[in-house]
């Protein structure tokens, strides 16, 4: 047998080899998207990131931060919140798209986060008694003065707002408010709605 | 015809000895798999929790938590004066154990994201006793059953546990993320409470009859 006789030995291999490597890859691939697309559920990273002032369009709304400040609670708030921490209360608003419901955003759930990947969730069991005024802790609706329900409507911003427990001392100015919203109907699984203090 | 089949079964003996390191190899990876499979570690054990040891006195940290128990203030008791967890009259009841009350100090800090931390002993023959609830005894300030951690904000109180008085010898503190059982694969911190047999007695012997505990 001569050289020119043995050279197309892998060539003529070369079809059925790129199937077996295309299927290797395909088997590696598929399993690790699946165990991702179930990561996320529960552990969102894809931010949406909203410039400061500005709305950011997530989950059939336009949501906005208005603002976010620490506050000095005291027992006529209902809590005694513990000496070396701060509770700081963010208001934000929400425009709803047509055919969004109120309920679906009051599902919304929001934390504040450092650089460090530190994370504080809102209304923290320790403050479980505080009700800010004049608006509520709901991200879709809230009780009036008169016991009344008050609902975001499509097309008309909507006012609601979100405490939190922090260390003292700890400055706004490095931290950001994520929003999520659980089971996204309109955003890939994992998006989350960001925004900067 | 007979020279024929001689000449074929010398051709494939030929070629079977030409191949015989491909049989060894085949063998070999046969013999390789058959022990890897002999040798499979269970279920149970691919997904227990990850011990992380720690000594008494020091500041632990796990995957997301840190914890620290104190060189001191481990005590044993009869019986804890506690308010009634069913009243807010202020009443005051007897928590009573047919065992005996340990309360093991410590203080417990989230180091990512809010939860809880939870706790339980292992005696030296592998019980495990999980820490009582948060209304045995109903002091929020003091037991540290159910109560959410946050970063930055360190909590403090006590652990209590109802065990046998003769399962003090040994005792090995298990710390972990959650409220109900050590989760898969996570951390489990695993302290020495340095109980040996002298300790246990003193423990049991000095046990008062009923500690009345206030927040």
């Amino acid at each position: 047998m001569n050289a020119s006789a043995r050279a197309p030995g892998w060539r003529a291999q070369a079809l059925w080899l790129l199937g077996a490597l295309a299927l290797a890859a395909f088997a590696l691939w598929w399993p690790y998207w699946q165990d991702r697309k179930d990561y996320r559920l529960w552990h969102p990273d894809l931010p949406r990131v909203a410039a400061p002032g500005q709305w950011g369009r997530y989950e059939g709304a336009r949501w906005r931060l208005v603002e976010a400040r620490v506050v000095a609670l005291s027992a006529l708030d209902g809590v005694q919140p513990r000496p070396d921490s701060q509770v700081v209360l963010a208001t934000l608003e929400v425009i709803p798209d047509n055919g969004t419901r109120p309920e679906r955003l009051d599902a919304c759930k929001s934390a504040l986060r450092d650089a460090a990947g530190r994370k504080w969730d809102a209304q923290p069991l320790t403050l479980s008694r505080y009700r800010p005024k004049p608006y509520g802790l709901r991200c879709g609706s809230r009780l009036d003065g008169n016991a009344q329900w008050v609902h975001a409507r499509p097309g008309r911003p909507f006012r609601f707002q979100q405490v939190y427990q922090l260390p003292r001392g700890v400055p706004l100015a490095g931290l950001v408010l994520e929003l999520q919203l659980p089971g996204l109907k309109h955003e890939p699984r994992g998006t989350f709605l960001q925004f900067t203090l | 015809m007979n020279a024929r089949v001689a000449d074929g079964a010398r051709s494939l003996l030929r070629r079977g000895i030409a191949s015989w390191p491909l049989l060894l190899a085949a063998v070999v990876v046969v013999c390789a798999i058959v022990w890897l499979r002999r040798h499979e570690p269970s279920y149970a054990q691919r997904v227990a929790p990850v011990r992380v040891p720690g000594t008494l006195g020091a500041r632990i940290e796990a995957r997301n938590f840190a914890v620290t128990v104190p060189e001191a203030g481990l005590y044993a008791a009869h019986a804890l004066g506690a308010p009634d967890a069913s009243s807010f009259s202020g009443k005051r009841v007897r928590l009573r154990t047919p065992g005996i009350w340990l309360s093991v100090p410590a203080q417990v800090e989230s180091l990512r994201e809010p939860g809880m931390v939870s706790a339980q002993l292992r005696t030296r023959d592998g019980l495990v006793y999980q820490n009582s609830d948060s209304d045995r005894p109903k002091i929020d300030t003091l037991n540290l059953d159910s109560r959410f951690v946050a970063p930055g904000l360190t909590e403090r109180g006590r652990w209590f546990f109802e065990l046998p008085p003769d399962r003090l010898e040994g005792l090995r503190l298990q710390v972990y993320w959650g409220g109900l059982t050590p989760s898969q694969n996570d951390a489990l911190v695993d302290i020495d409470l340095r109980i040996d047999a002298a300790r246990a007695r003193k423990l049991r012997a000095q046990a008062p009859a009923l500690v009345e505990l206030r927040r």
